[in-house]
């Protein structure tokens, strides 16, 4: 009892010392760690931002002192230029352009003693109006034309001359020039500010003059301002056509900086060991006082003890955790009982649950059987009792034989409606999602009931709103189910006035789902007896009818709208109901389906036939078969295709047959009584007239080298039963073909490469035929191909296929009833060749469970043990086939509710 | 005619563009055929501190040349003026003189005001054989140069002749501390030695001589300096701007310590009595004049280009409005001797002209009768007993004062 009140306590209680970490270890992996990321982000950060602070600081001073520099060497061509000025207005330089023949007694003496500013190097020349040198002081070098014009200063890096004109009454009559050279340059210009460089840019971007070679050199074009490593501010002397720059080094600055940094370094470092050993030290002070706390704990759990109490010691923290321990180890005292109850409690529910659950289980796994079992011993009674009724009868016989097979066909509908139910309760039905055309649909399911209506002298109203190509994803064979039931009620319970089915679109809402939704809605509404209000509710539920009276009136097992209601809602729809008592219902399902993609429609859509059928002339074809389905296909393909068809049921008259010359082709089945195949076609082949006409060979035989068997009694080609469409159009343009050629035998023609190959017409038929029976193989265990039913329906049409699946369920039935009489006389070749015919007619309809059995049956005829297993799964296999049939048949005529 | 458009088509490029250039020669025949006019250059400042000069020169040559041409030219050539302005600037004009010298048919050139100009352009003037009349600048080495030919001719005033007409009317209003005001130049110079020689004739001396450089605003320093000499007079050798800079410090004297001005004529070459109006009815100003139409010697003739004067410059109303009259005085009879000259030599070279204006006829011209205005030794027409002193009277016209 205690060891469960900690059986957490006691797994953890283990565990922390050996794989969570210790504080210690929090601190070493965790806090330690972390405290080292986030002091290298600090230091970086701060480094970053000391460099950008420090890089900005001295782009602003170095723009402060280009300012500065520039406005000093403003300064001094202004200077320069008040010179140059102040010569050209002097009276005496004036005169001495306009007395040219007698200056020289007073210009030398004035130019020798002129000392041009800044430096005594600077040369100083009179100029006449068109820049000729009159005279200039003793520095001069010649000097090259300069034209007075309006006051100019020009600069490059070998000399800067300024221009001053020289007017009198209003125009230029002269110039005073003002030149220094470039050795000059540091005199007039060199930087006045340590630390810094200095430069001088002409217009035209050269440097003139530079304090520092490495950055700018004279002569060369200026240099970006955005040079790394050092910054530089650009000021612009409109007036004097060039530009002064101050630069500086930023890698000088950050010379300093990287003592700054280093201090950073180190105050951080010991920021962060400070802040590491605080840890440590107060790690120390509270584990000690948590692991005695831990270990008390652990005692009282190891003792089992809810009396002892914890001593409160530490800091505050833990003692308030032991106090609080102390406070629940009281409270669990108080407690502990009617928790237990409580456990107690709940466990007899949980397994009364499982109880009644199982038991409902039981229910449903004893209906299913049940079902199976009734259904085996009924199979052989409506079976006999159908064979019984074409045997001479006299009348009263007859209705009393008559009786019993419609009193067993409502017991085998009722059994199958509780098959169905019991299968949808154990959650057994899967829903399909094939692509299907919603009117074609309808006009399956409704065209039926209109038989039933007119009789009833009831109007029944189909009013399909939905696009004619409207083509959905989803069941079409539970949609199906559905439909038929609902309307068949209708039909039933109205004994006059309408029923109206009426399909209508609606909305998705909330614009929440694809576009590809589609929403329908299915309103089935009749004039009948109507449902009370209080019964309403009721009637979805299983073995409930509106009436009891109903059921004796119109038979049925109540479960229809029940199963309707399973169905749509496993559909993932909605079923609503309105009644008035003698008015009407109306049962309203709205599903949702995907709308099919355009290659799904197409594909839906698409024929085969075209493509081969076109090659194909019209022909004679003689068709020897027995079997029904398998005759009733095989002409309505050919029919369909445009070729005449002749049925005969064996071997004998389709010999004679052939000898009319009416036949231009012939599909000869191996299997038929009286006489097979291969006799015929040996017989055929030995007289005139059917010396060259092409024989196809039918055959439930997959295997190759019974087909090279075939084609050695004279067959051209053999094609394996069940047949598509295309594989049958194939066959006959190769047939036809060989009728236009003349040539008799296809092997002749076209011998085979090796021997010991099958002898057929082309090699890959066979793989194919192969491969169509590993797919069989495969969905053994399912009852039947949908997909081989759908091309089927496709091919021939819905109202041919429902033909065929009715009397595929009659022939089967009679089939069954026959093998198992064959079965209990031991009867060899009627075990084979009942087992066979199966094959061939049920394999036809797709039924590829029963095909297999039949097989399997076949094969082990002379085995009455194995026998005897096999035995067993044959009426279950049937039933299954014929309500994958009658699942698929629109026509339904014995389903009742 | 489709046949002849074809051949006509046909016809090779060479061809037709060797038709067309024959046709060009024919024509450039034609048009040197028509004879040329013969080119007179102006070379005067036309635009500076000297200008009217400068457009009073060019009215009297282009009246002149106006009567010749109606007259049909001289030897079937008509006359053309060019004008080229120096501004007052030597060098300009040797400029000029170098241009003039390479057009085509140019038989003189007139010259300015301006004699330092002159002065400079002489070598050049005899470089090029440049038939060069000047009507007003009145250095004496402008004619005196020392060249041989002498290629200069002068209808105006000589310094030579005007120190000693200046001094001799400052003489003779009982003046005889003289002082001397001269431009800085050529000029200056020539009228220095002209004054003291002048002076000198007379048993007199300066009192002293001030120089003053052109383009001087201030005259303060040029005339305390004579003042300080305490002369009478002051004998001044000045164009229009420093004329009236000189005017005007004079006046802002007070009324005791002002003298009389005795001025040679370079200032009526500019705006002179437009600038210096107010100090002019402070001082004591007369200068020297040659002609006026207001009292000319023969009164016909200068009617005659008052008249044609007044028609063609509507600018000016009356005959007292005149502007520089001796400009165009002188400029209209040198223009009318060079063209007596050219007919007389036949031709339009140059030199012959030049030596036939060395051998002209006698001239009956507005200023005088010429008889003859030039010899081979004398290329001054004009003489002392040309000279007169005048003033403006309160409205800016000269008046001749006696």
């Amino acid at each position: 009892m205690w060891g469960s009140l900690f059986p957490l306590n006691s797994q953890l209680g283990r565990l922390p010392n050996s794989r969570r970490i210790s504080l210690f270890g929090y601190a070493l992996r965790v806090v330690i760690p972390l405290g080292i990321v986030i002091f290298s982000f600090m230091w970086s950060g701060g480094s970053y931002y000391l460099k950008n602070y420090v890089e900005n600081e001295l782009r602003q001073h170095v723009a402060t002192i280009g300012v500065r520099e520039a406005q000093r060497i403003q300064n001094q061509l202004e200077g320069l230029k008040n010179f140059a000025r102040t010569l050209a207005g002097n009276d005496l330089l004036i005169n001495g352009l306009i007395d040219l023949d007698s200056n020289s007694s007073y210009l030398p003496a004035f130019f020798y003693s002129l000392y041009p500013p800044v430096s005594s190097k600077g040369q100083v020349f009179l100029v006449d109006y068109k820049g000729r040198i009159l005279i200039s002081n003793r520095n001069s070098d010649p000097l090259s034309t300069v034209a007075p014009g309006k006051e100019t200063i020009s600069i490059n890096q070998n000399s800067l001359t300024i221009r001053v004109p020289i007017l009198y009454s209003g125009s230029i009559e002269g110039g005073v020039v003002l030149r220094y050279s470039a050795s000059t340059y540091d005199k007039l210009f060199g930087g006045s500010v340590a630390g810094y460089d200095f430069f001088l840019y002409s217009d035209d971007n050269q440097v003139v003059y530079s304090t520092n070679s490495k950055l700018a050199e004279t002569g060369q074009p200026a240099p970006s301002s955005d040079i790394d490593e050092w910054v530089q501010v650009r000021t612009h002397l409109a007036n004097d056509n060039l530009s002064v720059s101050a630069a500086s080094s930023i890698s000088v600055a950050f010379e300093t900086l990287k003592t700054l940094e280093f201090i950073l370094f180190i105050g951080f470092a010991t920021l962060l060991a400070v802040l590491v050993a605080l840890l440590i030290i107060s790690l120390v002070i509270v584990s000690k006082p948590l692991k005695n706390l831990a270990h008390n704990i652990s005692k009282i759990r190891d003792a089992n003890d809810l009396d002892r109490i914890l001593n409160i010691e530490g800091p505050r923290e833990i003692s308030e955790v032991a106090s609080a321990f102390n406070q629940m180890t009281d409270t669990l005292k108080s407690t502990i009982v009617s928790k237990n109850e409580l456990i107690v409690l709940a466990e007899t529910e949980s397994k009364l649950k499982e109880a009644a659950e199982a038991a409902n289980l039981a229910k449903s796994n004893f209906l299913a059987t049940m079902s199976h079992e009734i259904r085996t011993p009924l199979n052989g009674v409506l079976g006999l009792t159908q064979l019984l009724t074409h045997s001479d009868l006299n009348k009263d016989q007859r209705k009393k034989v008559e009786t019993i097979l419609s009193s067993g066909q409502t017991l085998l509908a009722i059994i199958n409606d509780v098959l169905d139910m019991s299968r949808i309760e154990a959650g057994g039905v899967e829903l399909e999602n094939n692509a299907f055309n919603l009117r074609n649909l309808i006009s399956v399911i409704s065209s039926p009931f209109q038989n039933l209506a007119d009789e009833k002298g009831l109007h029944l109203r189909v009013s399909d709103q939905v696009a004619a190509s409207l083509t959905l994803k989803g069941d079409p064979v539970r949609l199906r189910q559905v439909i038929w039931n609902l309307l068949s009620n209708a039909i039933k319970i109205t004994a006059a006035g309408s029923v109206s089915l009426i399909i209508t679109e609606l909305e998705p809402e909330g614009g929440q789902p694809g576009p590809m939704k589609r929403k329908i809605q299915f309103h089935i509404e009749d004039t009948g007896a109507g449902i009370s209000s209080d019964r309403l509710k009721e009637i979805f539920d299983p073995f409930t009818q509106a009436d009891s009276s109903i059921t004796r009136k119109h038979g049925g097992t109540g479960l229809g709208l029940a199963i309707v209601n399973q169905l749509t809602e496993l559909m993932g729809g909605t079923i609503e109901v309105k009644s008035e008592i003698n008015k009407g219902t109306q049962f309203n399902v709205t599903l949702c389906f995907d709308e099919a993609s355009e290659q799904e429609s197409d594909r839906l859509l698409e024929s085969p036939v075209a493509e081969f059928n076109q090659a194909i002339p019209p022909m004679n074809v003689l068709v020897a078969e027995d079997n029904d389905i398998n005759a009733m296909i095989a002409s309505a393909f050919l029919r369909k295709f445009g070729h005449g068809v002749r049925v005969v049921e064996n071997g004998k008259l389709a010999v004679n047959a052939a000898a009319e010359g009416w036949a231009d082709m012939i599909l000869m089945d191996i299997h038929m009584p009286e006489m097979n195949g291969m006799d015929a076609t040996k017989i055929i082949r030995a007289s005139e007239t059917g010396k060259s006409i092409p024989i196809i060979g039918l055959t439930a035989e997959a295997f190759a080298e019974r087909h090279t068997v075939f084609i050695e009694s004279g067959m051209n080609d053999v094609l394996t039963k069940p047949y598509t469409e295309p594989q049958l159009l194939k066959t006959l343009s190769s047939g036809a073909i060989l009728l236009g050629s003349g040539a008799r035998n296809f092997k002749h023609s076209n011998p085979p490469a090796d021997a010991s190959q099958p002898q057929v017409r082309n090699p890959s038929d066979i793989r194919q035929s192969s491969a169509d029976q590993a797919s069989m193989a495969l969905e053994v265990s399912e009852v039947g191909n949908n997909h081989a039913l759908d091309n089927l329906q496709k091919q021939l049409g819905p109202d041919l296929v429902a033909d065929l699946l009715g009397k595929a369920v009659e022939t089967l039935r009679s089939q069954v009833v026959l093998l198992h009489a064959a079965l209990g006389q031991q009867d060899t070749s009627a075990i084979q060749s009942v087992a066979h015919s199966i094959k061939g007619a049920s394999g036809s309809m797709g039924a590829t469970k029963i095909v297999t059995l039949a097989a399997k049956i076949e094969t082990a005829r002379d085995d009455p043990q194995q026998l005897q297993n096999l035995i067993i799964e044959l009426d279950p296999t049937a039933d299954a086939t014929i309500h994958w049939w009658r699942n698929r048949d629109s026509e339904r005529p014995n389903k009742q509710t | 005619m489709t046949t002849v458009g074809n051949s006509f088509m046909k016809a090779p490029m060479h061809l037709s563009l060797g038709l067309m250039s024959l046709l060009a020669i024919f024509l450039s025949n034609a048009v040197s055929a028509a004879s040329p006019p013969l080119i007179l250059g102006l070379d005067a400042d036309m635009s500076s501190g000297s200008a009217k000069a400068g457009v009073a020169i060019r009215r009297g040559a282009e009246i002149a040349i106006d009567e010749i041409n109606t007259r049909g030219g001289v030897l079937n050539r008509t006359l053309k003026l060019i004008v080229r302005d120096h501004r007052g600037n030597p060098a300009r004009g040797v400029d000029n003189i170098v241009d003039f010298s390479e057009m085509q048919n140019l038989v003189a050139v007139l010259g300015g005001l301006h004699t330092p100009v002159a002065l400079h352009e002489l070598k050049t003037i005899h470089d090029k054989k440049v038939i060069y009349l000047s009507p007003w600048a009145a250095g004496t080495p402008i004619v005196e140069n020392g060249y041989a030919p002498n290629f200069v001719f002068r209808v105006s005033v000589r310094d030579q002749y005007a120190g000693g007409f200046l001094t001799q009317k400052a003489t003779s209003r009982g003046f005889r501390r003289v002082a001397l005001a001269l431009e800085n130049t050529g000029w200056g110079r020539s009228n220095e030695r002209a004054m003291k020689a002048g002076l000198l004739a007379q048993g007199l001396t300066a009192v002293g001589v001030s120089w003053f450089h052109w383009g001087r605003a201030n005259m303060s320093e040029a005339l305390n300096d004579l003042q300080a000499l305490n002369p009478d007079v002051i004998l001044l050798v000045a164009n229009a701007p420093e004329g009236v800079a000189m005017v005007k410090r004079m006046a802002a004297y007070t009324k005791d310590r002002r003298i009389p001005i005795i001025s040679h004529w370079g200032i009526t070459g500019g705006q002179f009595f437009q600038q210096a109006r107010d100090a002019l009815k402070a001082v004591d100003f007369t200068f020297l004049q040659t002609f006026s139409f207001l009292k000319p010697p023969f009164p016909d003739r200068a009617n005659r280009v008052v008249n044609y004067y007044l028609n063609a410059y509507p600018d000016v109303k009356r005959a007292d409005d005149i502007f520089a009259p001796t400009g165009t005085a002188h400029a209209y009879d040198l223009v009318h001797l060079l063209a007596q000259a050219v007919l007389q030599a036949g031709t339009a070279d140059r030199d012959r002209v030049r030596q036939a204006l060395e051998n002209l006829d006698e001239y009956q011209g507005l200023l005088k009768n010429y008889a003859p205005a030039f010899t081979v030794e004398r290329h001054d027409a004009l003489n002392a007993g040309d000279f007169r002193l005048s003033r403006f009277n309160n409205v800016g016209v000269i008046v001749p004062v006696e």
